[in-house]
C-alpha cells in the first residue's frame, strides 16, 4: 500500500506542469504583428520570433503587490524552449501597473518566425 | 450587388431525411485568419428551397486554414451567426474587385442566430463574452441543426462518400458530399437530446432562414491561397503566366514545391497588409505550424511599377522557397547548417544565400515577368538586389535609374 501511495506520488509530482512566469512587454521588440492581432492577443517578441497568448478561461487573473516568489523566465530563454513543449506547461504574464503586478494565466494562440 | 464567392468547390451536406445544404465560401480579404463567411443554400427534403443566407464563423483555437484539409476527427469551437441574404448583401462593404472585407461585431448586419460554442471566454480583448441575453433578442437552446450541439461539433466534411454532380443552386462547380453530424448531449430528466449552448435569435425573423439546416464548413483546400488585391494581384497572376512558359523558373519551382501533397504539408498564403512599416515592401511569416505567409505592403502599391512589385514578390516568394525545406529538415541537417553559417560568418540565413545563390533566378523570374523593360540583364539583377545586400552608392543611383525608367515604361498592371 505505501509502495502504491509513493508511486503515486511519485508520478503526480512528475506529472505536474511546469510553471513558467514572464514579464509583460506588450510587444516591444516586434519586427512586425498585424494590428487586429495585436488588439486580440497579448504578445511577446525576440529577435525574429513572435508568440501571441490569449487568457486562459480555466484559470483566473490574481493581483499581487511584489513578485518575489516568482522565479521569472527571461525572454531569451522562454524563446529558446522547443515550442511543441510549451503546451506543457502552465504559463503567467506578469504585467506591471501602479506598483502592483496583475498575474494573467494564458495559453498560446500563434508563434510564428519572420524570415525576411 | 453580387457576393464574391468560390463556385469551383461546393460543399453538400445531406441530413438523415434527406435535406440537403450547400456551402460556398465567400472570398474575403483583410478578415482575421479565425473569420470564415460561407452562403448556404438549403433544399428540404420535399424539394421546397429555402433563401439563402450567411454563416459567419468565428473559431476559436483554429484558423480557417485548418479548415481547409480536415480530417474525420476534426472539431471546431466557434461562435457562429447566420445572417440573412438580403440584410448582409445591404450593409456588408464591399471592394471594387468584389471581395468582402471584414466587419467588427458591433456593426454591419444584425445576425438572425448567434451560437457560441466557445468557452465563453474572453482573453487579451477578445470579443466572444459568451452571454448573448437581452436587446432584441432572445435567448434559447440551438434552433439549428437537427440534434444540437454538444458545444462542439464534429465535422467530417471531407470524408467524401461519393462525388455528386448535384446541381449547387445552379452552379457548375464540383460538388463534394459529405454528412454533417453533431453531437448530441443527452438530457435523462426529460430523455431527449439537447444542447447547452448558448443562442441568441431575433424576434423579428424578417427574410431570415427557417426551418432546420446543416452546419457545413467549406475551405478551398489550396495550397497556395491568393489573397492578393489589384496590382499585386496583377503582378501576382503575370508572373504565374511567365512561370508557365519558362517551366524551370523559381515561380514554376515554388508551386512545386508548395503543391498539394508537398513535403511537411505546408500551406502558402499571399496576402496584403495594411500595417507594414513605409519602408517594407513584403514580409514573409513561418507560423510555428510550418505554413508560410507573404505579406505585401498595400500602402506601396499606388508608386511603385508593377516590375518593383514583382521584385517585391519574387524576393519573398524566394524566402519561402528557402524556408521550407530548412524548416520541414532534420535537427541534424540544421545543425550542419548552422555551423556553416558560423564557418562563413554570415550574419542571417535568409538574406545571405539569397546573395548567394538566388540573385541571377531571381533577376531571371523579373526578365521573364517583362523582357522588354531593360536591356541589360544587370538591370533585372540590380532589381532583384534590393533589400538583400546593402548596395553601393554607384548601384543605388543605378537602381534609383533604373526604377525611374520601370515607371515611365510600365506596360503591366497600371493600377
Amino acid at each position: 500500500m505505501l509502495i502504491l501511495y509513493l508511486f503515486f506520488l511519485f508520478f503526480y509530482n512528475c506529472s505536474e506542469k511546469k510553471d513558467i512566469y514572464l514579464l509583460y512587454d506588450d510587444f516591444s521588440d516586434c519586427e512586425y504583428v498585424e494590428t487586429y492581432k495585436k488588439n486580440m492577443y497579448y504578445g511577446m517578441c525576440y529577435k525574429h520570433d513572435v508568440i501571441l497568448f490569449k487568457k486562459n478561461p480555466k484559470k483566473k487573473s490574481y493581483e499581487l503587490k511584489n513578485i518575489k516568489e516568482f522565479q521569472l523566465t527571461p525572454k531569451e530563454h522562454f524563446f529558446k524552449i522547443d515550442y511543441r513543449k510549451l503546451e506543457d506547461v502552465n504559463l503567467f504574464l506578469i504585467i506591471e501597473k501602479n506598483k502592483k503586478f496583475k498575474i494573467i494565466p494564458v495559453t498560446i494562440t500563434e508563434g510564428y518566425e519572420i524570415i525576411s | 450587388m453580387d457576393l464574391p464567392i468560390d463556385t469551383e468547390r461546393i460543399l453538400k451536406a445531406m441530413d438523415s431525411v434527406g435535406n440537403t445544404t450547400y456551402a460556398f465560401e465567400i472570398i474575403t480579404i483583410d478578415t482575421p485568419d479565425n473569420v470564415l463567411y460561407n452562403l448556404i443554400a438549403t433544399q428540404n427534403t420535399d424539394g421546397q428551397e429555402m433563401p439563402p443566407f450567411i454563416i459567419k464563423y468565428e473559431f476559436e483555437n483554429a484558423t480557417k486554414y485548418d479548415f481547409a484539409t480536415p480530417s474525420e476527427d476534426l472539431k471546431f469551437q466557434a461562435k457562429t451567426s447566420i445572417y440573412s441574404y438580403e440584410n448582409f448583401l445591404q450593409t456588408e462593404t464591399v471592394q471594387s474587385r468584389g471581395t468582402t472585407q471584414s466587419r467588427s461585431t458591433t456593426t454591419g448586419p444584425e445576425p438572425c442566430v448567434e451560437i457560441n460554442t466557445t468557452n465563453g471566454s474572453g482573453g487579451g480583448g477578445g470579443n466572444s463574452d459568451g452571454n448573448y441575453s437581452g436587446g432584441k433578442y432572445t435567448e434559447q437552446t440551438s434552433s439549428i441543426g437537427g440534434k444540437g450541439g454538444d458545444r462542439i461539433y464534429i465535422v467530417p466534411i471531407i470524408k467524401s462518400r461519393s462525388k455528386s454532380g448535384g446541381g449547387g443552386g445552379g452552379k457548375t462547380g464540383h460538388v463534394i458530399c459529405g454528412e454533417l453530424v453533431m453531437h448530441a448531449k443527452f438530457n435523462s430528466a426529460n430523455r431527449n437530446f439537447n444542447t447547452d449552448a448558448q443562442a441568441k435569435v431575433s424576434t423579428n425573423t424578417g427574410n431570415c432562414p427557417e426551418g432546420e439546416v446543416l452546419l457545413s464548413i467549406n475551405k478551398l483546400p489550396a495550397k497556395i491561397i491568393n489573397n492578393l488585391i489589384g496590382k499585386a494581384n496583377c503582378v501576382y497572376e503575370n508572373l504565374l503566366e511567365s512561370g508557365v512558359q519558362n517551366p524551370h523558373n523559381l515561380i514554376t519551382k515554388l508551386f512545386i514545391e508548395f503543391g498539394k501533397g508537398n513535403i511537411g504539408n505546408n500551406d502558402l498564403t499571399f496576402k496584403m497588409a495594411t500595417d507594414l512599416s513605409n519602408s517594407a515592401g513584403g514580409k514573409t511569416v513561418l507560423e510555428k505550424s510550418g505554413n508560410f505567409e507573404i505579406l505585401i505592403n498595400s500602402k506601396m502599391m499606388n508608386k511603385l511599377s508593377s516590375i518593383e512589385v514583382a521584385a517585391i514578390l519574387v524576393h519573398e516568394i524566394a524566402h519561402a522557397f528557402l524556408g521550407k525545406p530548412y524548416n520541414n529538415s532534420e535537427a541534424s541537417f540544421k545543425e550542419l547548417y548552422r555551423r556553416y553559417i558560423n564557418d562563413k560568418g554570415l550574419a542571417y540565413y535568409s538574406h545571405d544565400i539569397l546573395k548567394d545563390k538566388f540573385i541571377i533566378r531571381m533577376a531571371t523570374v523579373l526578365k521573364n515577368y517583362d523582357d522588354k523593360l531593360f536591356f541589360d540583364f544587370e538591370d533585372y539583377q540590380l532589381l532583384a538586389s534590393q533589400g538583400i545586400f546593402n548596395l553601393t552608392t554607384d548601384q543605388k543611383n543605378m537602381l534609383n535609374a533604373v526604377k525611374t525608367k520601370a515607371r515611365n515604361n510600365d506596360t503591366k498592371c497600371k493600377n
